[in-house]
């Protein structure tokens, strides 16, 4: 379920034969706004936004339109100018850094365009990364770290750096490396934005088992409407505005 | 420790810079090693035991004016004086006139020299032939050990103060304090010198350490009004001059040190400033996934201390090797050859090594660590 617009103009989506269920993410009047010198320049304006647990939702929109920003705002890396940003009943906008960092380490799991592994790390290593924030043994971290592998099905290459690798396979390192803590949301910026096409599908394939089969929520970012036509809904972002009309691109029913 | 190896990694991430920059270190510690070991050395010099129980007479002018013999008698005639040896610096080229063949020489009374050094260690025997054979000689071990000296070898130095080349019977081998020093007969060279009669100076030994205050100013006050007055001092005093010699070089070489510690601190944090900024997207990226900003500035701060720490250990390590295993200490002047790198200098080169690891990465670690994450992303999108 994905709701857009105020207390006054809400507009649910939800499948026919859905029950209404709650709500994991609840953006309320979110404004952002950018200054470079003197001038200020908007970019998300008024934003009201529910998204239930397990929701797989793309987020489209011209460059510059604020998608990437409103994306920021929900995995926490950025605080909006006014309004709240309920998570799992945590309003995060209210967090200080340090809360904000643990706050992420525990909730957000990140997939980039550009993957961002750390190249001198192996690809257990850039998937272990996470955990070493976590009180776990190493044994166990290990356990994880291969489980999140296999999930992704680079198990055997776990002694690879990213170098060794191509960028489908980075990705996916990535994707692990954004799972293995088994975080409440994963948000994903044109996560196939640099891959080719069979690359990008098997990609798109992963997240959307990731979303089926372990009912992650997924925000995933896109120019791409193929990339769109993965998720459940997708938003339109348009001059900081959030609609469903308009750019909503047409889901094919055969990704259904 | 779970952050160590990403802390070793990200050190061996650019090779060819850590392994200059370790070396730039190094350089830098190597340099404070050696000064210290500078300095060492010439502490090292009036730590000759009983030092405290001897007096130097000298000219009150320089050490290239010399007294009567006849003082002698007279000094000896002090109450609290026991005994004293007249001591002339011979200043003679053995084989080549390099740092490697220069060591001291003094042509002594073979007899009272030992009476006011009892430290020299050596056996009746040699001590016997010594001091029967006017052309006899004896040598600290160190001397032996460094040129192959056997007894019986003859010893060639050449003064270039005096035209005298002074073929010497080696009679004996002594240990004790300072070994590196060789003693031959002053009637010897009196006599090729057409018997002058002077004496560069006097070394005294007193009955106590608390005679000394009475002894000098009485000595000296006996030969105030003479055509050569003397100045009389304790051994460490005399010991002391030489350095104070050379005050404005140990000024130099401090503030060459700190130049350079301070230049190699500069590099040291342009480098990691480098590293730092090459790596914002991946500290952002860190940070996204819960990396607080007191964990990535530890991270950035432990490399620039772990490479710093690697260019002390390259730099005391190699101070060591150069100066006393390979022995170079030994081709430095005279009075640089007990040059040694003490546990306190390890500690020091360790210490100044960190510091320059701190210092170089304190802002850029700080600068990394506070870097907004959505910028540190955008970067590269």
């Amino acid at each position: 379920m994905v709701v857009i617009g105020s207390a006054q103009t809400r507009q649910r989506y939800v499948s026919e034969n859905q029950e209404m269920p709650e709500t994991l993410i609840n953006l309320v009047q979110v404004t952002k706004h950018y200054r470079r010198d003197t001038i200020e320049i908007p970019v998300l304006d008024n934003i009201d936004l529910e998204i239930a647990p397990g929701e797989f939702l793309a987020l489209m929109g011209p460059s510059g339109s604020g998608k990437t920003t409103l994306l920021n705002l929900i995995a926490g890396i950025d605080k909006p100018n006014s309004g709240r940003i309920v998570i799992d009943g945590k309003d995060i906008a209210k967090l200080g850094e340090q809360q904000l960092a643990k706050w992420r380490a525990r909730h957000v799991g990140f997939i980039f365009q550009l993957y961002n592994l750390i190249p001198v790390l192996s690809a257990f290593e850039n998937v272990e990364l996470p955990l070493l924030l976590t009180k776990l043994s190493k044994k166990k971290r290990r356990d994880h770290v291969m489980t999140a592998l296999a999930v992704v099905g680079l198990e055997d290459r776990e002694r690879h750096y990213p170098r060794q690798l191509s960028g489908g396979q980075e990705q996916r390192v990535a994707i692990a490396r954004a799972i293995v803590t088994d975080p409440t949301l994963l948000v994903a910026d044109e996560p196939t934005g640099d891959l080719d096409a069979k690359s990008a599908e098997e990609i798109l394939d992963l997240l959307k088992r990731l979303n089926e089969e372990f009912h992650k929520t997924i925000i995933m970012v896109t120019h791409d409407p193929r990339a769109a036509s993965h998720a459940h809904s997708v938003l339109h972002l348009e001059k900081g505005v959030l609609s469903k009309s308009g750019g909503v691109y047409e889901v094919p029913a055969a990704h259904h | 420790m779970k952050f160590l190896r990403l802390i070793i990694k990200n050190v061996g991430r650019n090779k060819r810079r850590t392994v200059l920059t370790v070396l730039s270190v190094s350089v830098s510690v190597f340099l404070l090693a050696t000064m210290q070991a500078v300095l060492a050395s010439f502490e090292a010099n009036p730590e000759s035991t009983g030092g405290e129980y001897r007096l130097v007479v000298r000219r009150n002018t320089t050490l290239a004016d010399a007294m009567p013999e006849a003082y002698g008698p007279k000094i000896l005639q002090v109450p609290g004086v026991v005994a004293i040896s007249p001591a002339n610096w011979f200043g003679g080229v053995y084989k080549e006139d390099k740092p490697f063949y220069t060591f001291a020489q003094f042509y002594v009374d073979p007899k009272t020299i030992f009476d006011v050094h009892p430290e020299i260690q050596i056996s009746p025997q040699e001590k016997a032939a010594f001091q029967q054979e006017r052309t006899a000689a004896i040598a600290g071990k160190k001397l032996f050990d460094k040129y192959g000296w056997k007894l019986g070898d003859v010893v060639e130095v050449k003064t270039p103060y005096f035209d005298l080349n002074a073929r010497l019977n080696l009679r004996g081998m002594y240990t004790g304090p300072q070994e590196d020093t060789l003693f031959f007969h002053r009637a010897f060279v009196e006599e090729a010198l057409g018997r002058p009669g002077l004496v560069g100076t006097f070394r005294v030994r007193l009955d106590s350490p608390d005679s000394a205050p009475r002894v000098m100013e009485e000595v000296d006050r006996m030969f105030f009004n003479s055509t050569a007055p003397t100045k009389t001092e304790t051994e460490a005093a005399f010991g002391a001059m030489f350095i104070s010699m050379l005050g404005n070089v140990k000024g130099l070489i401090a503030g060459v040190g700190l130049v350079v510690v301070f230049t190699i601190t500069l590099i040291g944090a342009n480098t990691m400033a480098m590293s730092a900024r090459e790596r914002f997207t991946e500290v952002a990226v860190m940070k996204a996934l819960g990396f607080r900003p007191g964990v990535v500035w530890a991270l950035i701060l432990s490399e620039s201390v772990l490479i710093a720490l690697l260019g002390g250990v390259v730099g005391v390590v190699g101070a060591k090797v150069i100066y006393q295993f390979i022995g170079l200490g030994d081709m430095m002047p005279l009075f640089l050859q007990n040059m040694k790198i003490t546990a306190g200098t390890i500690a020091l080169g360790m210490g100044l090594s960190a510091l320059i690891g701190f210092v170089s990465g304190g802002i850029p670690a700080w600068t990394a660590a506070r870097i907004r994450i959505v910028d540190g992303l955008r970067r590269v999108a």
